[in-house]
């Protein structure tokens, strides 16, 4: 398997976040020139050749949701990059925001020249408090260089960039939702259609909204070529991806791999292996919001198709390991928790279907679950999928289903022994 | 025109309208819903109207989908009503179900829609989260545990009201639905709250607890609150007028009216009202019989060089007419509290209400009414003043008339000047014609019959004629 590393070279270095450095080690903003001298039009291309797949969750490919902003309208154009990365697991954008901000910088630059977007605004999660201010750093680098400002690239083209932190919402990571948040609205989800903000976005405006890592990849397509970047991974599910592993394993962390990359080699190769013996018992391909796989199904390469045959989806790549200590109720309990709480309310499904399912995983775990209790909780999962205004239905749904329907005999022991029959002592 | 089908039934729409606007100008299909109102903007919140539309794979909400030619909805699929049946549960789980004992009850969507598309038990077994009832201001009451979150409170203050004062507070099953700072709401159409809540979190403190809306006989009516001519619904029981609700008119007052109008009836039932024939003569009042009080006023009129009429330009076209038939020889004055001619009314605020508080002072003036800036009571021997509403003459006025005789509805502490009431219907006892500010024809039906002794202006100026006949 091709692999490379292009991201995570210098992750965990000193001043590894400042523009010489960037300019020095990874060849930084050569690849804006490149792309002037390219041309609109070329740059679109080549990114839409690359198979470049957008990496917050997803998969849409990048070229083509670039290219739905219609052409003509004389309506001004916006950027917006979603570095709210609120997915439990995620932690790949922190990790490019830290250690690499010019790169996701100088594809923002890119990107919005492609568009003819004249700013850029990035929806920067809240907690994300130094990575904001290497950002904002690695900005004023770029305008005091030329690269941002009144005359990018000494060809006069006129781009701003603007830093936006978010207040600690799960929901803003979703694309309408932040675009609200950057209006100063409720961080609600829009109603479709529109289905995409191409055409109406943010402010009423041809919109483009970008993960951080997909913004990442762009300097490198355009420097070394589609081609070049079609070498990783398999067919449709190109380049190389940044993996967070989390959970029971002996060295968890983030792990750049190319797409396609097998999950039990991730596992036992690189992860060393779950932690104090124990043996897999499931996982979460996609962060939580991911439907689970059992050990049995962790034999899946780890790529949008491959993990959507499998029943699942590779999401933003927050990969979580759970041993065979753990009991499946606490982890739904902790998923159901999470949604309930950061449910928006604005939908009926959503705003009372994460809190039944709330109390129902409570009442279980707390020995007091009743006969009809699963069939139930996966009714209400089937009532809250595809019937809310944006995925978060099926963010909750997903999970908690795909937990009770492969776990069902561990969660039938808790109603009929009345207890957890881990303990007190069980992770989860 | 472009057409789609509902459940195999072909209908014709307009581009650019949602699926349920096109069902609902058909009439073809009542699509359920809570969040969705013809008059506000569209969220898709409450889950509803979900349809299925062949060929796509996932439901979509009718009232945010815009139509499309060709397209071919299904309302009745498994997978429609399963979904409806879960959304309908899912707000059923925190809802108290008190119908015995909330306002709503009988008009409530949630009921209506629990019936049709709901399922017969509940599986929710948890605590319901719950609130204490809050004021609203003068006008609402606010109960958030009924509340459903169809966010219709909060875009009517925003589009209608035209203040933002209604928010959404805290995020998913925690949200409450309050006005800003818990500040009593300014705008002048609060009621109207009551009428776009689907279910029974706001109510009116007018009507709350007065009446189950079951027994409310409803009819048309008009509002006579000011010039705008607003479209209403009247509700009474036992001859009891219990509410006015605005009744959809789009070249008028659209789907909403202004609070002075919502409560402006309640002179009708008011125990100040002067409902039976009363003799002022000596002094304090003294209630006496029709065939006593009829005798005397033409004893009156017949002693009177020259008489005038000070009308109360809510009076309609139908009384002015009979008026000015029965007293040719009479000279006639229009009177507005708030304007002296109907070239002065202008709007009072973005929406309804307008300067001139009187319903029918261009009518009036189109009947050839002098202005009240022409009227001098001094001049005439023996002034008939009528008010035939909510408007009354200026209080005092009559003093200053040689003989004055009040026809119509007034108040027991209004009698100053008079020497005779003779009590009459108000707006809502009888039928009659408006013509508002914009010159626009409107009739209306009675809701009561007059109340007490009290009859119409017609049926008193036939009495007073035949009488006068009786005595000559």
């Amino acid at each position: 398997m091709n692999s490379e590393i292009v991201f995570s070279k210098y992750y965990g270095q000193a001043g590894v976040e400042g523009i010489d450095a960037y300019v020095k080690n990874e060849s930084g903003y050569a690849a804006l020139p490149k792309s002037i001298e390219m041309g609109k039009d070329k740059v679109l291309q080549e990114v839409k050749d690359s198979g470049l797949r957008g990496r917050g969750g997803a998969g849409f490919p990048c070229g083509t949701k670039w290219g739905f902003i219609p052409k003509g309208s004389d309506k001004p154009k916006y950027l917006v990059i979603n570095a709210d990365e609120s997915e439990p697991g995620t932690f790949k954008d922190r990790a490019i925001m830290a250690f690499q901000p010019h790169l996701m910088i100088e594809g923002a630059i890119i990107a919005a020249m492609t568009i003819d977007a004249h700013m850029i605004y990035c929806y920067i999660r809240g907690e994300y408090v130094k990575e904001t201010e290497i950002l904002e750093k690695a900005i004023d680098e770029a305008y005091k260089a030329g690269h941002l400002g009144k005359n990018v690239g000494g060809t006069g083209y006129q781009l701003d960039f603007v830093v936006h932190r978010g207040a600690g919402a799960y929901i803003c990571g979703e694309e309408t939702a932040l675009l609200n948040s950057i209006e100063g609205k409720r961080g609600e989800p829009r109603i479709k259609p529109p289905f995409f903000p191409a055409a109406i976005g943010l402010y009423g405006c041809p919109t483009v909204v970008n993960n951080v890592e997909t913004l990442a990849c762009v300097p490198m397509i355009v420097n070394r070529g589609a081609t070049w970047f079609k070498t990783f991974g398999p067919e449709r599910n190109t380049g190389m991806k940044l993996f967070c592993i989390s959970g029971h394993v002996n060295r968890p962390g983030l792990y750049e791999k190319p797409m396609g990359y097998p999950l039990m080699q991730l596992i036992n190769e690189d992860c060393g292996g779950i932690w104090k013996g124990h043996k897999l018992k499931a996982a979460f391909p996609g962060g939580s919001s991911s439907p689970v796989l059992t050990a049995a199904e962790c034999n899946v390469n780890l790529d949008f198709d491959s993990l959507a045959k499998a029943g699942s989806m590779l999401g933003s790549a927050a990969i979580m390991i759970i041993d065979d200590a753990t009991c499946m109720l606490r982890v739904a309990i902790r998923t159901a928790h999470f949604y309930r709480v950061e449910s928006c309310g604005q939908c009926t499904p959503c705003r009372e279907g994460t809190m039944w399912l709330k109390d129902l995983h409570h009442r279980l775990e707390a020995g007091q679950g009743r006969p009809g209790d699963l069939d139930l909780i996966e009714d209400i999962c089937n009532n809250m999928d595809g019937t809310t205004i944006c995925a978060f239905g099926e963010a909750t749904a997903w999970p908690l289903r795909s937990m009770v329907k492969k776990f069902r005999a561990e969660y039938e022991q808790h109603i009929t022994e009345k207890r957890c029959p881990f303990g007190t002592s069980a992770h989860g | 025109m472009p057409k789609l089908t509902v459940d195999g039934v072909e209908i014709e729409f307009q581009p650019g309208e949602k699926i349920i606007q096109a069902c609902d100008r058909t009439k073809v299909n009542n699509i359920p819903r809570y969040c969705y109102h013809d008059g506000l903007s569209i969220v898709a919140q409450c889950r509803m109207c979900l349809v299925e539309v062949e060929g796509q794979k996932k439901l979509v909400t009718a009232c945010s989908t815009p139509a499309t030619d060709g397209m071919k909805i299904l309302t009745k699929s498994e997978k429609v009503v399963k979904s409806v049946k879960g959304v309908q549960e899912f707000l059923l789980a925190n809802h108290p179900l008190d119908c015995p004992i909330c306002d709503q009850a009988g008009e409530c969507s949630l009921q209506d829609y629990s019936y049709k598309h709901g399922q017969e038990d509940a599986r929710y077994d948890f605590f319901r989260r719950t609130f204490i009832d809050v004021d609203m201001g003068p006008s609402i009451k606010k109960n958030m545990n009924r509340c459903i979150h169809c966010t219709r409170c909060i875009r009517y203050c925003d589009e209608v009201g035209g203040i933002h004062e209604m928010i959404a507070q805290n995020r998913g099953n925690s949200t409450e639905i309050i006005t800003v700072d818990n500040n009593p709401l300014q705008t002048a159409y609060a009621g109207g709250l009551a009428d776009v809540c689907p279910v029974g979190s706001l109510t009116t403190k007018d009507f709350r607890f007065k009446k189950r809306v079951w027994y409310l006989k409803p009819g048309e009516g008009v509002c006579d609150g000011c010039a705008q001519g607003c479209n209403i619904t009247h509700s009474q029981d036992t001859n009891m007028l219990f509410r006015l609700e605005p009744r959809v008119n789009m070249e008028v007052n659209k789907w909403w009216m202004c609070d002075e109008g919502r409560y402006g009836f309640h002179h009708v039932h008011s125990p100040s009202r002067v409902i039976g024939p009363t003799d002022l003569r000596a002094g304090a009042p003294k209630g006496v019989m029709w065939s006593e009080a009829l005798p005397a006023v033409k004893e009156m009129m017949s002693g009177a060089k020259n008489i005038a009429f000070f009308v109360c330009a809510d009076a309609t076209m139908e009384e002015a007419a009979t008026l000015q038939k029965a007293f040719g020889s009479a000279e006639f004055f229009s009177y507005s509290p708030s304007v002296m001619a109907s070239s002065e009314d202008k709007p009072l605020d973005h929406l309804l209400r307008r300067k001139d508080k009187s319903p029918n002072l261009k009518g009036l003036e189109a009947l050839n009414f002098k202005p009240y800036s022409a009227f001098d009571p001094k001049k005439y021997d023996l002034v008939f003043f009528v008010s035939a509403g909510k408007v009354r003459p200026p209080y005092g006025l009559a003093k200053h008339a040689k003989k004055a005789i009040a026809m119509g509805v007034f108040l027991k502490e209004e009698l100053l000047g008079y020497q005779f009431v003779l009590p009459g219907a108000s707006t809502y006892e009888k039928m009659g014609t408006f013509v508002n500010f914009k010159g626009m024809k409107q009739t209306f039906k009675p809701s009561i019959p007059p109340v007490g002794m009290s009859r119409t202006l017609e049926s008193l100026v036939g009495a007073l004629l035949e009488s006068s006949r009786k005595v000559s």
